[in-house]
C-alpha cells in the first residue's frame, strides 16, 4: 500500500500542478474556478450556522454564548455570500499553487493542514483574511506583490493562527462585551470604547504574528525575505513595479502628444510615516518588523530555502495575479489602473494581445466616461498618486474628451488591423468612431487628410529670399498662420491621415457623419413639419402605451436564465434587523415559485442561482459569478447614464451558445417591517370611541409591510436592458402576490406583440 | 329582457375569449366561487328564526368569473334568497309569509390599479344587474304561491386573496337596489296601490334584504 502511494506521490504532483503550467500567457485568459465545487461553496448557510452552533461549549457563560450564536448566524451568512460573490477561485492554477505552499507551511502538522482551506481572491487590495471554520483567503494582489514563495508562507503561517486560536470569534464576542459596557469595559465613553477595540484587536494580530512566525519557523521556509512581507505592506497602494511611463507607448507617426500633457518630474513615494497606532486594528509596521525581525536574528539557517514548491511556480503564480489584476481593475471600473498595470507587464511581453485588449478597453471606457461628462467617476486626482504611475493619471486628466476619444480610437483601430477576426475591438472601434463623429465632428475638414509637416511646408515660402520679400503684413499672416499649426493644439487633427487613406475607416467615418447630417437636418425642420412630426410620434407613443397597458412588454421571449435571485428579510423594528434564516428559506422558496411561474407561463427558464449548484456544476458556477459581476458593472454604466458597449463580448457569445438564449434576468426581493408610525394615537383615538379599540390594538401591534421586487432583463449580446420592473408593493408579500408578480413578469417576457 | 340579457351575456364571454390578453392569475382566467351574504336581522324575521342578534338576513350566492384584463373581469351570479315576513304571533306559534328568490345576476369588476394586484388577486370595486324570479307561500295551505319578477341593481366592494395558488378566499360588501315596481297614488299622503298585500309585503322584504350585505366567499381558480 505504502509503495504504492510513493509511486502514486509523483504523478499526482505533476498533476496537481499542471493547471498552473497549462497556463499560456500568450492567449491568457482570466483566472476561473475548475473542478469540483468545494462543500463550503454548496452547504446551506443555516446548516452550518446549525453546525457552529453545537460548537459552543454548555460551560460557557450566558453572554459569550448569546454573542456566539449571533456571530456564527452573521458569519455563516456573509461567508456564504463571499464565496458566491464571485471573487473567490476554487481549483484555480494560483489557488493550486497556494494549497502546495501551505502543505510546506504545515507539514508538521497534517491534522491542521487538513483543517484549513485555502482560496484566492479576485481582489486587487493587498490583503489576506481568515475565517473561523478554517478558510483561508489570499487576495491577487498580495500574490501580485510579494517577492518569494516565503513571503506567503508567512503570511499563510499568519492566517493559519487566526484561525487555530479562535480569533476571529473571539474579536466578536469582545466587541459586544465592548458595546454593553461589561466587566472592564463599564462606563467607557465612545472613543475609549474604539480604543478598547483597536486594543484588543492589535493583540490578536501580533499573537498571529508571533505564533505565525513559530508555524513558519518549524517549515523549511527561509526567514531571509521576511523583512520583504512588511515592505509589501507598507507600499501596498503603490502597483507591483514603479516605472516611467514612456508617452511613445500611445505614439505614432502621426499621433504625437503634447510634451505639456506630460509632467517634467512625477512625484516620489513618500517614506514611511509614523502610524498613529491608537487608530489602528494592526500595531504599526514599524513595530511588527520589529519584534519578527528580532526574533530571527538569532535563528541559524542551514537547509532553509526561500521556494519549496519551486521559483518556477511561484514565478508563474504571480505572474498569473498580476495579468489577472489587469481584468479585475478593468470590471472595477479602474481603467487607469488596468492601463498602467497592463503597460508595465507589456514592457515583458509587447505583443501579448491579452493586455493590448486590457489597454484598448481602459481607454474605451474613460473615453466613454470623458464623453458623458462623468470622467471623475473614473478618474483619480493625479496628485493623489506617488510614483511613476502619476504620468498616466496625469495624461488623461490632460487629454480633453475628443483627444482622449482620437486617441483611443487610434489606439484600439491600429490593433484591430492587428487582429481582424476580434470581434471586440470591431464593437469597440466601431463605437468610438461613431462617438467621435457624433460628439466632437462638425464636418470632415475637422480632421486633416494630410500630415501635419507637409501642410507645414506648403505654408512656408519656397526659400528665404523669398521670404525676405514678404511684406510686413504678409510676414505677420505667416506668422500668425504657423501658429494656427501647432501641433501642440490642433494634434488631434492629424491623428487619422494615415486612417483616412483606409477604406474601410472612412466609409464608417462617412456614414456616421451623414447620419449625423440627416439629425441635424431634422432640427432645421420647417413649423408645420414639426407640429406633422409630434403629431405621428404622439400616435406612435399613444399606439405603444395601448399595447402595454394590454400586453406589457410582449417581447416573445422564448427562454431567459435567471440569475441569482435573492430575498432578503429585514425587520426594520429589531436592532440586528436581517432575518438570515428566514430569508435563506424565503429564496429555497422563491427559486421553485420561478420554476412553477415558468412552466404556467410557458417560459423556459434555466436557474443560475445561489442554491442551484451541485458539485459537479463547475461551469454552471463560473457563468455564475461571471454574470453577478457583469451584471454589477452594467448596473453601474446605467447608473452613470454611460452607454457603454459590452467589454465582454467573448465570453458573453460563448453564455449565448451555452444555454441558447441571449436574455438574463436579474432579480430580487426584499421585505421589510416596520413599526407603523402613529400608533400610540390611534390606540388613544380607539380607546376613547371603545367598541374600535380591538381595531385599535390590531394597528398597534402588527408591523407596517413594504415589499420591493426588481426585475431587470438584459440582452447580453448588447449589454442593453429590455425589460424593467421595479415595483413598491406596500403590503406583505404574500405567496400569492409574489406568483403573481412573478408570472406577470414572464407573461410579458413570452408574450407576442 | 330576458333575451336582452343573455345577449349581451354571449357577446361578453365571446369578446373576452377572443381576446385572450390577459394573465390572470399564473394564467388561470376562469374562477368559481360559492359566496355567503349576510347581515344581522335585527328588525326582521330570517327563514327559520325570528329578529335579533343572532338572527341572520343570509343570501347563498354562486358565481362565474372570467378576467378580461390586468384589472377587470366580468361574471355571472346566481343568488337563492329564503326569508319570510311575520304576519302573527298566534297561540300555536308564529304565522309567516315565506319569500323565495332565485336571482341571475351579471357583474363587472375593476380591480384596483396597485402593484402587485392582478386580477382576480386584491382589491376590486364591482358594480352589476340581476332579475329576481320571487315567489310568495302564505302559511294558509289553501292559499298559492305567488310569483313575480324584479329586477335589481348592485354595486360593491371585496377583496380577494389566492390561498395555495388554486383557492379563492373573498370578502367586502355589497350594496343592491331591488326595483320594487311599487307605485303611489298620489292622492293624500303616500299610500300604496295593492296589487297583493303578500306581494307587496314579500317586496320589501326583498328590498330590504338586498340593501347592504357582508360577504365571505371561498372558490377556486378554475381554468
Amino acid at each position: 500500500m505504502k509503495r504504492r502511494y510513493f509511486r502514486a506521490f509523483p504523478l499526482l504532483w505533476l498533476l496537481a500542478g499542471s493547471p498552473l503550467f497549462a497556463q499560456d500567457f500568450n492567449d491568457y485568459k482570466p483566472l476561473e474556478s475548475s473542478g469540483r465545487i468545494p462543500d463550503d461553496f454548496i452547504q446551506l448557510s443555516s446548516e452550518k450556522y446549525e453546525q457552529d452552533k453545537s460548537t459552543i461549549a454548555r460551560h460557557e457563560k450566558s453572554f459569550d454564548k448569546r454573542a456566539k450564536r449571533q456571530f456564527y448566524l452573521e458569519n455563516s451568512f456573509r461567508l456564504r455570500e463571499l464565496l458566491h460573490s464571485g471573487k473567490i477561485l476554487f481549483n484555480d492554477p494560483v489557488g493550486v499553487y497556494v494549497n502546495q505552499v501551505a502543505d510546506r507551511v504545515l507539514a508538521h502538522d497534517p491534522a491542521l493542514r487538513k483543517q484549513i482551506r485555502n482560496y484566492v481572491v479576485k481582489s486587487p487590495s493587498v490583503n489576506a483574511f481568515a475565517t473561523n471554520s478554517g478558510m483561508v483567503f489570499i487576495n491577487l494582489g498580495l500574490i501580485a506583490q510579494l517577492e518569494t514563495e516565503s513571503q506567503l508562507a508567512f503570511i499563510l503561517s499568519h492566517e493559519f493562527t487566526h484561525y487555530l486560536k479562535k480569533h476571529v470569534v473571539n474579536q466578536y464576542v469582545e466587541d459586544q462585551k465592548i458595546d454593553a459596557g461589561r466587566n472592564v469595559y463599564r462606563s467607557l465613553s465612545g472613543d475609549e470604547k474604539l480604543l478598547s477595540r483597536n486594543n484588543y484587536s492589535k493583540e490578536l494580530e501580533t499573537e498571529a504574528d508571533l505564533h505565525g512566525l513559530e508555524i513558519f519557523l518549524k517549515s523549511d521556509y527561509s526567514t531571509r525575505k521576511l523583512k520583504g512581507v512588511f515592505d509589501v505592506m507598507q507600499f501596498d497602494y503603490l502597483p507591483f513595479d514603479d516605472v516611467p511611463f514612456e508617452k511613445s507607448f500611445l505614439e505614432s507617426q502621426n499621433l504625437q502628444l503634447p510634451p505639456s500633457y506630460f509632467l517634467e518630474k512625477v512625484k516620489s513615494i513618500s517614506p514611511p510615516k509614523d502610524e498613529d497606532e491608537s487608530k489602528s486594528t494592526h500595531p504599526s509596521i514599524e513595530k511588527r518588523r520589529g519584534y519578527i525581525l528580532d526574533k530571527i536574528s538569532s535563528q541559524t539557517e542551514t537547509h532553509k530555502k526561500d521556494y519549496l514548491v519551486s521559483e518556477e511556480a511561484f514565478l508563474k503564480a504571480r505572474k498569473a495575479a498580476r495579468y489577472d489584476l489587469s481584468s479585475i481593475y478593468l470590471a472595477n471600473l479602474q481603467y487607469e489602473k488596468a492601463f498602467y498595470n497592463s503597460y508595465l507587464l507589456l514592457r515583458e511581453m509587447p505583443g501579448n494581445q491579452y493586455l493590448q485588449k486590457i489597454v484598448a478597453k481602459s481607454l474605451y471606457g474613460l473615453t466613454k466616461y470623458a464623453n458623458e461628462d462623468d470622467f471623475n467617476k473614473v478618474h483619480t486626482d493625479y496628485q493623489d498618486i506617488e510614483g511613476c504611475s502619476q504620468q498616466v493619471y496625469h495624461l488623461f486628466e490632460k487629454l480633453k474628451p475628443k483627444e482622449l476619444n482620437a486617441v483611443a480610437l487610434k489606439y484600439i483601430w491600429n490593433l484591430k488591423k492587428k487582429y481582424p477576426g476580434d470581434q471586440e475591438l470591431n464593437v469597440l472601434s466601431d463605437d468610438l468612431l461613431k462617438s467621435l463623429v457624433n460628439k466632437h465632428c462638425e464636418s470632415k475638414l475637422d480632421f486633416s487628410t494630410k500630415a501635419f509637416s507637409e501642410i507645414r511646408q506648403a505654408s512656408l515660402p519656397a526659400d528665404t529670399a523669398s521670404a525676405n520679400k514678404l511684406n510686413k503684413y504678409a510676414k505677420i499672416d505667416q506668422s500668425l498662420a504657423n501658429e494656427r499649426l501647432s501641433w501642440e493644439d490642433h494634434f488631434v487633427k492629424y491623428i487619422f491621415v494615415d486612417n483616412f487613406g483606409e477604406k474601410d475607416f472612412t466609409e464608417s467615418f462617412d456614414k456616421y457623419l451623414s447620419e449625423k447630417e440627416k439629425a441635424n437636418q431634422k432640427r432645421q425642420e420647417t413649423k408645420r413639419q414639426k407640429r406633422v412630426r409630434i403629431r405621428m410620434e404622439k400616435k406612435e407613443k399613444a399606439k405603444a402605451q395601448r399595447i402595454h397597458r394590454k400586453k406589457g412588454y410582449a417581447l416573445g421571449i422564448d427562454k431567459i436564465v435567471m440569475v441569482n435571485p435573492w430575498y432578503a428579510k429585514i425587520d426594520q423594528r429589531k436592532k440586528k434587523p436581517v432575518n438570515y434564516m428566514a430569508s435563506e428559506s424565503a429564496e429555497l422558496a422563491l427559486n421553485n415559485q420561478i420554476m412553477k411561474n415558468a412552466e404556467r407561463a410557458k417560459l423556459e427558464v434555466d436557474l443560475l442561482g445561489d442554491h442551484s449548484f451541485t458539485s459537479t456544476d463547475v461551469q454552471k458556477f463560473n457563468d455564475y459569478v461571471f454574470l453577478k459581476n457583469w451584471f454589477r458593472e452594467r448596473a453601474e454604466h446605467l447608473e452613470a447614464e454611460v452607454p457603454m458597449e459590452n467589454l465582454e463580448a467573448e465570453q458573453v457569445q460563448a453564455l449565448v451558445a451555452r444555454y441558447g438564449t441571449k436574455y438574463y434576468c436579474w432579480s430580487g426581493l426584499v421585505d421589510v417591517r416596520e413599526k407603523k408610525r402613529g400608533a400610540g394615537l390611534v390606540l388613544f383615538y380607539t380607546a376613547i370611541v371603545y367598541p374600535l379599540l380591538p381595531f385599535g390594538v390590531y394597528y398597534a401591534v402588527t408591523p407596517d409591510y413594504n415589499t420591493y421586487y426588481y426585475s431587470l432583463v438584459f440582452d447580453i449580446t448588447t449589454g442593453k436592458p429590455v425589460f424593467t420592473d421595479i415595483q413598491y408593493i406596500d403590503r406583505k408579500n404574500n405567496r400569492d402576490i409574489l406568483n403573481s408578480t412573478v408570472y406577470n413578469t414572464f407573461y410579458q417576457l413570452k408574450k407576442k406583440r | 329582457m330576458k333575451r336582452n340579457l343573455y345577449s349581451l351575456i354571449i357577446v361578453l364571454f365571446t369578446f373576452a375569449g377572443t381576446l385572450q390578453a390577459q394573465p390572470g392569475y399564473q394564467g388561470r382566467k376562469w374562477s368559481v366561487q360559492g359566496n355567503l351574504m349576510f347581515l344581522p336581522a335585527l328588525t326582521n324575521a330570517s327563514y327559520g328564526r325570528e329578529p335579533g342578534l343572532t338572527t341572520f338576513n343570509i343570501t347563498g350566492e354562486a358565481t362565474v368569473d372570467y378576467v378580461l384584463s390586468r384589472r377587470t373581469s366580468v361574471g355571472l351570479s346566481y343568488r337563492r334568497i329564503r326569508t319570510s315576513n311575520i304576519n302573527d304571533y298566534g297561540v300555536s306559534g308564529v304565522s309567516k309569509t315565506k319569500v323565495f328568490s332565485n336571482a341571475y345576476g351579471i357583474h363587472y369588476r375593476i380591480y384596483k390599479r396597485k402593484n402587485g394586484n392582478i386580477a382576480p388577486l386584491g382589491k376590486y370595486f364591482q358594480w352589476g344587474a340581476g332579475a329576481m324570479f320571487n315567489q310568495v307561500k302564505k302559511p294558509e295551505k289553501s292559499s298559492k304561491p305567488v310569483d313575480f319578477k324584479t329586477y335589481s341593481f348592485r354595486m360593491g366592494a371585496g377583496r380577494n386573496r389566492i390561498l395555495y395558488d388554486r383557492l379563492i378566499l373573498s370578502y367586502g360588501w355589497e350594496f343592491g337596489y331591488m326595483f320594487t315596481g311599487l307605485k303611489r297614488d298620489g292622492l293624500v299622503g303616500a299610500t300604496y296601490y295593492y296589487k297583493d298585500d303578500a306581494q307587496t309585503m314579500a317586496q320589501y322584504r326583498l328590498w330590504r334584504h338586498s340593501l347592504l350585505n357582508l360577504k365571505v366567499g371561498l372558490g377556486f381558480l378554475a381554468y
